[in-house]
């Protein structure tokens, strides 16, 4: 890629609209590797106007905070979207974070809260909290980040799962770098859970025809990816490359959706059942176990129709899968540009 | 031939450990992660020349070298 290329870019991202892309993940990297790809992407963001970052966590990634600050040091204005797995940490810890990033950097992040995540990583750290409640202990835990970030008095929290008796966060968050608050997933227990903390709820989406606004008081949001070109032809040669159907990740699907307690991964996987091969939504890449989101795949145009389609049943929220390229960047730009 | 020799072989084959795989459950104690569990059937369905559906997909038929032993044998049709 040329250095020419990447001063071609410039925002066509509409100004309602929040766009996230996703960091490289640490196994899929080679170590020596993945520092500068991180940083390689987080610039590619940046430069395309997105608003953050997503960066994963789950047993086998490395630390996200420490990536977040990686992504913090090499850019000027991009949010790192950090996940929360609330088992990982105290949330007092996590909003000392939050301060610290703030005080250091002047810059705010975005948190996109977990309830969920792999069961073995779970029951692994001795966690086996049943679905709805994983939900109710998230919300707490992000009442108390957003109590300790916000109160200018010492500040208590008496719940079921967190309890905390007149604590004073240092160094203070001014507020506009008060963390933006995401939650994904898609069961009644995370619809209301998104409600009690004023968070975007992020899930996996349906066809755009099949979406209703179904909870008008959340703002809706959804990670997918977006293979687009010229025509669908092209891009729908370039999507069964990037992700062939493999035996060994059919399986691995098959072995998760047996044992996943996750709504959407139901929903997902009884979708794919009776998706038709025509349009633009695509969900190879997530019965081949590349990754877990829908694809949209189509020409330009085929795609921004899609995307519209989706803006208008109110969703404004995007994460957009793990870039590959600077010009697979330049490809989504063309179709945010229609939108 | 399916034996619980072979069966044991693929498995540490795949299987990094030195912990003794007879008689333990093999995902309870922690020696085959759901990683580690795609490759033994992977490795299964090469060594048997079997290529097992995916609605059979249990974790429970993979438990112990027995369960796994006698769910090949069913797939391969082969009587135990």
């Amino acid at each position: 890629m040329s250095i020419l290329l990447e001063k071609e870019s410039t925002s066509t991202i509409p100004k309602q609209l929040q766009v996230f892309s996703t960091s490289p993940q640490s196994k899929d990297v080679l170590s020596k590797d993945y520092r500068n790809e991180v940083i390689k992407v987080a610039r590619w963001s940046e430069d395309f106007g997105f608003t953050g970052i997503l960066v994963y966590t789950d047993n086998a990634l490395v630390d996200n905070w420490s990536v977040a600050q990686i992504i913090l040091e090499n850019t000027k204005h991009l949010s790192p979207l950090i996940a929360v797995q609330p088992i990982y940490m105290h949330p007092y810890m996590l909003a000392k974070r939050i301060a610290t990033f703030a005080h250091i950097y002047g810059r705010k992040v975005y948190l996109n809260m977990l309830a969920g995540g792999f069961s073995n990583d779970l029951s692994q750290l001795g966690d086996n909290t049943p679905h709805d409640d994983r939900y109710a202990r998230t919300v707490e835990y992000t009442q108390v980040i957003q109590g300790l970030l916000s109160s200018t008095t010492p500040f208590n929290f008496d719940g079921k799962f967190y309890q905390l008796k007149n604590v004073k966060m240092s160094p203070t968050v001014s507020p506009e770098l008060m963390p933006g608050i995401l939650i994904s997933g898609s069961s009644q227990a995370a619809i209301q859970a998104a409600r009690d903390i004023k968070a975007s709820l992020i899930r996996y989406p349906f066809p755009a025809e099949q979406e209703t606004q179904r909870n008008e008081d959340i703002a809706p949001g959804f990670r997918v990816g977006i293979i687009a070109r010229e025509s669908a032809e092209e891009a729908w040669k370039i999507a069964h490359e990037r992700f062939p159907e493999d035996r060994r990740g059919q399986i691995a699907h098959q072995l998760a959706a047996k044992v996943s307690d996750s709504v959407w991964h139901q929903e997902l996987t009884e979708q794919a059942k009776h998706q038709p091969k025509e349009g633009t939504y695509w969900l190879g890449p997530f019965l081949n176990y590349q990754t877990f989101c829908p694809y949209l795949v189509g020409s330009y145009a085929e795609v921004a129709d899609e995307m519209r389609a989706y803006q208008r049943k109110g969703f404004n929220v995007y994460i957009v899968d793990i870039p590959t390229s600077f010009e697979e960047l330049q490809h989504i730009q063309r179709v945010y540009s229609l939108i | 031939m399916i034996t619980n020799e072979r069966i044991h072989q693929v498995l540490k084959g795949v299987l990094d450990t030195t912990q003794p795989l007879e008689s333990v459950d093999l995902i309870e104690t922690g020696i085959m992660d759901s990683l580690a569990l795609v490759s033994v059937i992977m490795e299964l369905e090469t060594a048997f020349n079997i290529n097992i559906p995916f609605e059979k997909l249990e974790i429970d038929n993979f438990r112990t070298l027995d369960s796994i032993s006698q769910f090949i044998r069913k797939e391969a049709q082969v009587p135990s």
